[in-house]
């Protein structure tokens, strides 16, 4: 009685959870793999089975997804140097208690909390040609023969929106690395110290190897952000993604294809395609950073 | 002697490092906090001072800004409807969330690992794989453009890790307790809703905060889901003011929205930040 009365309680207490999560999260994600599979155009059973002929035009013919994957690894590219050095110095400045620390901290985190959209359209502004934060602080310092439509050039595009997304999600992952810092014992440093280590070096020997699990963290979520850019992207450049795709990245595409073409088949294909190439690299990361753990 | 001489050379030192140090954070912390206060003083210009004056703060404020915004530019139903649709979520969410991960934490059953993998694993899906099937589906049980569905894509989503969370905290939980709740004669849910659930109180704060800043700033779900302008939460509302001001040229308007937008997510951050930093590693650090 007590037993079967259990089991009916382990239901009861699941299945709310089980049922919502798997209709509205689990099928669509499974289902995307099955439509990749279509020519499906329109919400009309317009809807033919082309196997992996949405896979072969997306690699092989199609000059635009090659551009917004370059522009995602432009992403990667510009982030990830940016992360680490800007990142572990700041982390490493803020651990061994510099004046402050805990009040940059808060401020550093605070615009990763803001809405993407937000700090899109303030970044619109700053880039603003007329009377942009960035143009006027140019006139102000002499410097105004620099001053640009930062958004509207397609030389600078794609690099001004790289800039808001480290001044965006920089703070999280000085938070990140701060508390692998903090879980440091004091002594390895003190041990360094009296060996008489320099600064660089005590990072160099003590911190680093001591948050290498950390930093394979970091990596990876930074992999996982940059090649799932699209918000900040698609407000700041107004959704057109810039003069000639200039800032055209692989969601901001898939968007597009989707939502304003109605190519659901060869849309979702890009779906796959995006989710495979986040894996590959989220595993190729791991891969080359592979090291013993140190325990301490 | 030389000891002591050392030492006070170490202690300069240390300050000459530290100097340029504490600089270099200064200068961040300024290009972090200027774009935000920025905002603030232009808020408060006509659209004409902002061209003339962009710089220093007004000495005329026009507050009428923030009423054009809130009324004519439609911010506050924005606002209102992301009251409703966080609120709303928020509250199923931690609710389906947290007895479901009551029971994988706490009876042992079969299939217990199948369905707390299938929840936990859902955390590498990135929302655009499924983003079309689910557009798909809503749009075939009538759930798009309306508060519904937009509530019912955001509880389905946020799940995984809502559970992921919630199941670490009740595994800590002492459950002789709840032995006792049910030798008194307590039925399993009241045990969990009196006596657990009570307990569990950090945990649904930490999952909490991080669904309110999930849903409260969401955007490509409700980009999808929402089409009507009266549905518009506010990450709608202000891209959209974003593509029509650039023809009307109101930008004191839209400023004040983006000030508006801005001012519950300040406010949970200052209530909860310790909460929140704690929140952001703990994770990571036992992983």
């Amino acid at each position: 009685m007590r037993k079967r009365d259990q089991q009916l309680t382990i239901i009861a207490f699941l299945a709310p959870a089980v049922i919502l999560y798997a209709i509205f999260f689990l099928f669509p994600m499974a289902q995307a793999f099955y439509i990749a599979l279509f020519r499906w155009r329109g919400l009309s059973t317009n809807k033919e089975f082309v196997g992996l002929q949405n896979f072969r035009t997306l690699l092989l013919e199609d000059p635009i997804f090659w551009k917004a994957l370059s522009h995602n690894l432009v992403f990667l590219g510009i982030s990830l140097p940016v992360v680490l050095i800007v990142g572990l110095f700041v982390s490493y400045a803020l651990s061994r208690k510099v004046w402050g620390a805990s009040m940059y901290r808060a401020v550093y985190l605070f615009p990763n909390m803001i809405s993407v959209v937000a700090v899109a359209v303030l970044w619109s502004f700053v880039y603003n040609m007329q009377f942009g934060l960035l143009n006027s602080f140019l006139k102000a310092i002499g410097l105004e023969r620099y001053a640009t439509g930062w958004l509207g050039e397609p030389s600078t595009a794609l690099p001004a929106v790289v800039v808001v997304s480290i001044w965006y999600s920089l703070g999280f992952y000085i938070v990140l690395f701060l508390a692998g810092m903090q879980s440091i014992p004091t002594s390895f440093y003190e041990a360094a110290a009296i060996d008489g280590a320099t600064h660089w070096q005590s990072f160099r020997h003590v911190t680093i190897p001591l948050l290498w699990e950390i930093l394979k963290l970091g990596v990876i979520y930074l992999v996982i952000h940059t090649l799932n850019i699209f918000g900040l992207v698609y407000v700041i450049t107004c959704g057109q993604c810039g003069p000639n795709y200039h800032t055209e990245t692989m969601l901001t595409y898939l968007y597009r294809l989707a939502f304003t073409e109605s190519n659901y088949g060869y849309a979702t294909a890009l779906g796959v395609v995006a989710f495979l190439l986040i894996l590959g690299f989220a595993l190729i990361s791991l891969r080359l950073m592979k090291r013993e753990a140190v325990e301490f | 002697m030389g000891i002591k001489r050392g030492g006070s050379q170490n202690k300069l030192k240390k300050i000459l490092i530290l100097i340029p140090v504490e600089v270099i954070l200064i200068a961040y912390a300024i290009i972090v906090v200027y774009p935000m206060i920025w905002l603030i003083s232009v808020s408060l210009k006509t659209s004409y001072e902002i061209f003339t004056n962009p710089w220093l703060p007004t000495l005329k404020p026009q507050w009428q800004n923030f009423i054009d915004a809130w009324q004519r530019a439609e911010i506050g139903r924005c606002f209102f409807n992301s009251v409703i649709v966080t609120s709303i979520s928020m509250f199923f969410i931690l609710l389906i969330g947290s007895i479901a991960a009551y029971a994988l934490a706490r009876f042992v059953f079969r299939g217990r690992e199948i369905v707390h993998t299938a929840f936990i694993s859902g955390m590498m899906f990135p929302v655009f794989l499924g983003i079309v099937p689910l557009y798909l589906l809503l749009s075939r049980l009538n759930m798009l453009d309306n508060y519904f569905g937009l509530i019912t894509a955001y509880v389905a989503f946020s799940l995984s890790f809502t559970i992921f969370v919630l199941t670490g905290f009740f595994k800590t939980l002492p459950y002789e307790l709840a032995e006792a709740g049910l030798i008194d004669g307590c039925s399993h849910f009241s045990v969990f809703w009196r006596i657990m659930l009570p307990l569990a109180k950090p945990g649904l704060i930490t999952a909490g905060i991080f669904n309110f800043f999930g849903i409260w700033n969401e955007y490509p779900l409700a980009l999808v889901i929402i089409s009507s302008n009266e549905l518009r939460t506010l990450p709608l509302g202000i891209a959209n003011l974003l593509m029509v001001e650039h023809y009307e040229t109101n930008w004191g308007v839209l400023f004040a929205g983006l000030v508006i937008v801005m001012i519950p997510t300040l406010i949970v951050y200052l209530f909860f930040q310790r909460q929140i930093t704690e929140g952001l590693t703990a994770g990571a650090l036992k992983g």
